[in-house]
Formats: structure tokens, sequence, C-alpha cells
């Protein structure tokens, strides 16, 4: 019996997977916008450290922490980057901004923000969830207890228990 | 046949224990409960001591009638206040709140008799009366009586002498007594009575024509003449033998001898052709004084031969009858073997008559189901044909058809034996025995009417059977029904006053306004057609048989009146309450429960009937109803579904949690990135 060849296109597939060829363009743009630009990727680089943080710590297909924080913490760098971007864009203003505590603490500050909303957004989504549920299911019950206070205990199907008085 | 010692002697069963409280009737006459008269007491009604309050010196005594018993009110409206020599008044009748019986009574207020009975038993001796005294005395005063008994279409059907009083102190003044408190010639022994009549069992013989009358006095005026009743050692079997053997004269007046001209008068009356005997006006020409020619009755036609049954020879078909009549299955057995229709044929040579009796036995052994019914119908129309003036005898019981009613009261009333009157009925007997008598006796009314009464007795339920067969018999018999209370309910529009009355003090939900009297007095006594209601009140569904009721009694009160029952609505309203309680909705049962005591208050039987009566409201009812089920299982069912969607949602709740913080993070980051644009560019 003949082995079989390996399946060379399925391995083609895999290196140029969607997400992988995103991930080199995105790096690749960055790296080339890195000449150009590096006072404002230094900033970007130190400011943006709790984004990518949040990106490396969370595991699992879910990642949205990054976005949340990352959101935040961009925009409490965007009016420093456009400060030097209508301003002096060198690396000296960029090393002044590091080293300033302003910058970065409320870069920082922002991004705290952000983890605070990322890990309470949950449980007030599931709470409200919850809510609406009980609300539409306590509207049935009302309509059922109306329906016995009208037609008698007989309307129940067999079966079935009468509706809960209410409390 | 009724117990001869009774019929011998005017004697009576105990009158129950006097309460002492006093009968009230028409607020004019006390009947004394504590005071019984047991001398002028009969079979079926007691005697008692009875006072006119406007006139306190009268005297006067009540008859009170046994419960159930049909009295003959049409009677009592004719001869109320006939003033006679030869009658005891009747003053007063109707019925009486009566406390020995705990409810109304039908009663008879008479003027009381000074003497005594002329005979208190029949097997009495007393000093007869002398030829002069009985014209005087007895007849006159009877033939005026019995003109205007005549005249006025009703018969007495008690003259005897038990039932004969002195009337005075002095005993000038002979009377006859009541013939009202019971049935027609109920309590008449077979002497007095005429060959057919005799036949019959006393509680059957009918109200009878003036012939009749004529014949109980031609009896009674040959005991007054004699001093005795010369067949007093005689049973009525024996009576009844001699009469058609040898006459109704000769079997009386015996050896005896008589005036020629009584010899006249009791040979006229009587005679045993009743065409041939006299009338009140031929009675009144002898009072007067004309004289005619003693009748000689027409014999029937004799065999040749004579016919051997049971031991004895018998030369007419009316003697052979009559002994076929008491022996009745050896008779059946004769007439089977074709005995019967070979004398017709050879000793009688009435061969038309011999052809109908093979016709009838022909029948009888060919039927294919009841042979027994067969051969018993066979022998009584052989009966009819052998003596056509006979009552219907059948298996020994002899009746006229006119009599059936009011034995069947009696029977019903003393809780007997009905069975030979109803099989009489079932097997149509009567139309046979019409058919027979020809065009001459045939009463289309009274056998249609009997056709009637034979469907109605083969339906068991309500409304018919033999309580209906009862009503319809007896027009003057008061519904029996304890359901009326205390009142006397002989016509439709006496019945709600009746119930009215019950019901106010007894009416509960779980007893109808209706028992089996009820029902059948109702399809009895009411003029229009209600016996599709009374079918429907056998209906399975009691709702349905109670809208019957309820249809029939609304009815009556639209009708007949009066206005208001608040007794009779207020039970009706009970037994309504249990049927609102038929409807689903609890809104519709609130509504009937608001309204129906309302109507009750008002006593409107009718207004209840028309809330009530909305066919299309149960409907209604049953279809919302299965729309409210419907729509509560719609809502289990989504309560489930929401409860197992719930699972899932919760489980993704957190993904959803972070996906919304996600976005809410880049909507701020846009929005202070879009502000510091616009704040650096403007």
């Amino acid at each position: 019996m003949a082995k079989k060849p390996a399946p060379k296109a399925v391995k083609k597939k895999e290196a140029a997977s969607p997400g992988n060829v995103n991930k080199m363009v995105v790096i690749g743009l960055m790296l080339a916008v890195v000449p150009f630009s590096l006072p404002s990727c230094m900033v970007l680089v130190a400011g943006m450290l709790p984004t990518l943080g949040a990106y490396l710590g969370e595991k699992g297909d879910d990642r949205y922490a990054f976005l949340c924080v990352g959101g935040l913490n961009l925009a409490a760098l965007v009016p420093y980057l456009f400060g030097m971007w209508f301003g002096v864009h060198s690396i000296d203003e960029a090393t002044d901004l590091l080293t300033e505590s302003g910058m970065l603490l409320w870069s920082y500050m922002a991004a705290s923000v952000g983890w605070l909303i990322y890990k309470a957004m949950p449980p007030i989504i599931s709470g409200w969830l919850a809510m609406n549920t009980h609300k539409r299911i306590n509207g049935l019950r009302s309509a059922q207890k109306k329906l016995v206070e009208d037609w008698g205990t007989g309307v129940i199907p067999h079966g079935l228990q009468a509706p809960p008085a209410k409390k | 046949m009724a117990d001869e010692e009774d019929l011998h002697q005017e004697t009576v069963t105990p009158i129950p224990a006097a309460s002492g409280l006093p009968g009230m009737l028409r607020d004019r006459y006390t009947v004394q409960s504590a005071h019984p008269i047991y001398e002028l007491s009969t079979q079926y009604a007691d005697a008692f001591m009875a006072e006119d309050r406007k006139e306190p010196n009268r005297r006067l005594f009540a008859l009170v009638c046994r419960q159930g018993i049909p009295s003959r009110m049409s009677v009592m409206r004719t001869i109320k206040g006939l003033s006679y020599l030869g009658l005891m008044q009747l003053v007063e009748w109707g019925p009486m709140l009566w406390p020995l019986a705990g409810r109304q009574s039908m009663t008879l207020i008479y003027e009381m008799p000074l003497g005594k009975r002329l005979m208190t038993d029949l097997r009495d001796e007393f000093q007869k009366l002398q030829e002069h005294e009985i014209s005087r005395r007895v007849v006159e005063p009877m033939v005026a009586v019995l003109k205007e008994f005549t005249a006025k279409g009703v018969t007495h059907r008690g003259i005897r002498p038990t039932n004969m009083f002195f009337m005075d102190d002095r005993g000038d003044r002979i009377a006859l007594g009541d013939c009202a408190s019971s049935p027609p010639g109920i309590d008449q022994p077979a002497v007095f009575e005429p060959i057919p009549s005799a036949m019959c069992h006393p509680l059957t013989r009918g109200t009878g024509t003036e012939t009749d009358d004529l014949y109980s006095l031609g009896a009674t005026l040959a005991v007054l003449m004699i001093g005795k009743l010369p067949t007093a050692h005689m049973d009525d079997e024996t009576i009844l033998r001699n009469k058609l053997e040898y006459g109704s004269y000769a079997t009386i007046v015996g050896d005896n001898r008589m005036p020629l001209a009584i010899i006249e008068l009791l040979r006229g009356l009587l005679c045993d052709d009743v065409q041939q005997r006299w009338t009140v006006d031929l009675l009144d020409m002898w009072v007067q004084g004309r004289r005619m020619t003693p009748v000689q009755p027409k014999r029937e036609k004799r065999a040749a031969r004579a016919f051997p049954f049971q031991g004895r020879d018998y030369l007419t078909g009316r003697e052979l009858a009559a002994a076929f009549a008491r022996h009745w299955e050896a008779a059946v057995a004769t007439v089977l073997e074709g005995k019967l229709e070979l004398w017709l044929r050879r000793a009688v040579e009435d061969k038309e008559k011999a052809e109908a009796v093979a016709d009838q036995v022909r029948m009888a052994v060919t039927a294919t189901s009841e042979k027994d019914a067969a051969e018993n119908i066979m022998l009584a129309r052989v009966l009819m044909m052998l003596d056509p003036t006979a009552p219907i005898r059948y298996k020994g019981f002899g009746a006229m058809p006119e009599g059936i009613g009011s034995a069947l009261a009696v029977l019903m009333a003393k809780q007997a034996d009905t069975k030979m009157l109803v099989e009489m009925i079932r097997r149509d007997i009567f139309k046979n025995y019409y058919e027979v008598q020809g065009a001459d006796r045939d009463d289309p009314l009274v056998e249609s009417s009997f056709r009637e009464i034979r469907n109605q007795i083969s339906q068991m339920g309500l409304g018919f059977g033999l309580e209906r067969a009862l009503y319809e018999l007896n027009d003057s018999l008061p519904c029996q029904s304890p359901l009326v209370g205390e009142a006397y309910v002989v016509d439709i529009k006496e019945l709600l006053p009746g119930l009215n009355a019950y019901g106010a003090v007894n009416g509960d939900a779980k007893q109808w306004p209706c028992d089996r009297h009820i029902a059948a007095f109702i399809g009895a006594r009411a003029r229009s057609d209600v016996d599709r209601n009374l079918a429907a009140l056998n209906d399975s569904d009691k709702n349905k048989a109670m809208m019957a009721l309820l249809n029939m009694l609304a009815v009556f009160q639209y009708r007949l009146g009066p206005e208001s029952l608040p007794g009779l609505a207020g039970w009706v309203a009970k037994l309504a309450s249990t049927m609102v309680e038929g409807y689903n909705s609890r809104e519709k049962r609130k509504e009937f429960e608001g309204i129906l005591p309302k109507l009750a208050k008002r006593g409107s039987v009718v207004e209840i009937y028309q809330v009530l009566d909305d066919p299309n409201a149960k409907e209604k009812d049953s279809n919302d109803f299965a729309w409210a089920q419907a729509q509560y299982m719609a809502a289990e069912e989504a309560i489930k579904r929401i409860e197992s969607q719930d699972e899932d949602v919760m489980s993704g709740s957190d993904k959803i949690g972070k996906q919304v913080a996600a976005v809410t993070g880049i909507l701020v980051g846009m929005l202070v990135i879009t502000i510091v644009v616009i704040m650096k560019v403007w």
C-alpha cells in the first residue's frame, strides 16, 4: 500500500490564516510607522502598557478586556498625542511627557476605570436580564391568576397546579 | 269482592284519636274532632258533630272523607242545598283543614237525622211497613228526589235500607243518606244492585244510570215491605247466581206475599231488562194511582241442551258466562277445547256467535307471544259476547270501564295491589268491551281516553305511569303529593298556592317542587299540552329537566296566578342556585346570586324562569371557558419557555457583559478623540 502524501495544502492554509495575516499586517504597519513617528510611538507604547497587559492577561476566545481598557486608555493619551502633533513632535518632548507623572497617571487611571467597567458590566447585565425574565413570568402568572379568579380552578388544565398566591 | 261483613253492616273503621282541635269549613261550620259520631260514619268517611256559627240551633253533622278516596264533587255541587223530604240535606261541602289528618280533607255538612238508620245491619228484622205507608213515607219522597237527580243528570247509587234515616223523632220522615263522600255504589251490597253492577267489584261499579237507582229503590222497598232482607243469609255469589237463574224479583222477594200493587211496583223496578225497567216517570205515575200490568221480563233464549261446567248445567249464555268468570282457569281450557263453540252452534243454534267464539279461539291458539295473556283476553272477549250487558270480566275481576278510576284511587290509597287494573288497561280490554257493546253503549270519548291512558301507563317516567292514570280517571281526586302540604288541590290553579305554602316552610334545594304525583296531576289537569315538558322532566341532564319544570310552573303562574308566590319562588331560587353552579363563569354566577334572591322575594317564578332561560348563555359560557383554559395553557407554556431560555441567557450573560464593557470602552475612546480633534481643529 502506497503511503498517503502529507496534506500540504492544509499546512499552507494554517500558515496563512486571516488572524495571523491581520496580526502581521498590523505589526508591519506599526513597525513601518516607527521611523517616521518615534516620539508618538514612545508615548503610545509607554501609555498603552495597561492595554497590552489586558490583552496578554486574558485567555480564551472571548477576550474583550483590551478593548474596554484600551478605549479608555487611549482616550486619556489622545490629548497628549494631539498636543505633540500640533505642537512639538520630538523625542525630547516625548521624553518630557513620559517623565512627567501627569500623562502616565491619567492614562493609567483611565485604564483602571476601563478595568472597573469591564469587571462591573457582566453582573449588571446578568441582573438586568434576570429582572426582565421575572417581570415577564410575573405578568403571565398574573394573567393566569385572573383567569382562575374569573373561572375558578376548573380553568387549570388537568395535571397543572394553581398559580402561587401573591406574597 | 269487598268484605261482605262491611257491606252487611254499616260498620266503620276506628276514627283516629281525637285531637280536640276543631275544623272550620268556610268560616261558618265548626266540625268537632273531639266528638265523633260512629253511627253516622261510613266506610270511607268519618262523622263528627258540626255547628253552624250563624244558626247555632241547627242540628248538623259532618262527614270527613278519608285521604285518597275520590269523592263525588259533581254530585255535591248538584245536591247542595236541595231540600227534599226524602233526602238528607247537604248543607255545605268543601275542603277543610282537618286536625286529625294534618291536611285539608273533603268535608260534607249534613242535617242531623234525629232518628236511627232504618237498618243498622242487613241481618236485622224490623216492623215491616204497610202498603199505604210505603207509598206515602218512602216512594213519594224518593220519587221527588230521584226526579230531581234525573233532571240534573246525577245518580245516587247508595239507595239501601242501611243508608236511609228516620229524620224526625216520630220516625215519620225517611230520607236517603250520603251519596257523595265516596265513589258510586262502593258500599252497596250485591242484592241492592242490578245484575251487571252486582257482577262488578264494588270499587268498579261506576256512576251508572237512573235505572240503577230505581233498581236499588225496588230492592229497598221489598226489604221494607218484608221487614227483613230475605237473602241476608246468602253470600253475594249465591245472590247473583239466583238473580241470573230466577230473576231479581224472585231472588229478593222469594216466597213472601205482597199486595198486588206492590208486586206491580217491585216487578217494574226489579226488572232485569234495563229497557223494560220502570223509569222515574212511570214510578211517578204509579204514585199518582195509575196502575199498570206487572212487567214480565223477556228471558234469554234457553239452549236445547245444557252446557255442563264445574258440576252444574247451564242453559243460557249469561249464566254460563257468569260461571266462566267464577272459574277462570277451567273456563279457558273449556273454551280452547272448542266445547263452547259446539254448544252455541248446536244447542243454542246461534251460528254467528259460534263463529265469533271460534275466531277468538283461533287468535288465542295462533298467538306467537304471551300465550297466557292471549288466552285470558280471548276468554274476556268470549264472556262479553255471551253476555253483552255484563261488565268487563277479566280473570274473575268484574269492572265497569267508568268505575276503573275510583277503583284505582281506592286501591292506591290503601296501598293495595293494582296489578289487575293495570293489566286490564294494558291489554286494551276496554276497546273490546265497546266493540262488543255496539253503537248503543259505545262511548268514543271513554274509549279514546283509555287508549291514551294505556300509552301513558306504559311510560314509567315522571308525569306518566299509574299516577297519571289515577288523575286522568278521577277528575275530583285531589293531588296526593305531600309537597302540596295541607292544601286540597283538585284544580291546576290550586297547585301553585299549595306548593307555595309548602315551599315557604319546607322548601329545600335537595327536593324539587315536583314528584310523581305532581307531574301526573299536571299532565292530567293542565289544559294545554304539557307532555313534551313532562318528557323533558325525565331528561338525564338535570338542568334541562329543571328548566322544563320551571317552564311549566312559570306558565301556570303567568296564566292562572297568583302574581306573587314567595314561598315557591324562594324554593325555585334555591334549586336554581344549584343550576347556576353549572356555569363556569364566576361573574355570571355572581350576577345570578345577586338577582335570584330579589326575584324570589318578589315571588315571581316567571321572572326567575326568564332570567335562567337563555339558551345561548350556557353555550357562550362553555365556549368562553374553553377559551380561558386555552389562555391558561398558553401562559403556562410561555412561562416554561421563558424559564428554559433564561438559563441559556444567564449562562451567556457574562459574555454579553464583557461585550457591552468593550463597546463602552471603545465608545468612550472615540468620543474623547472626537472632542479633542474638534477642539484642536477649531
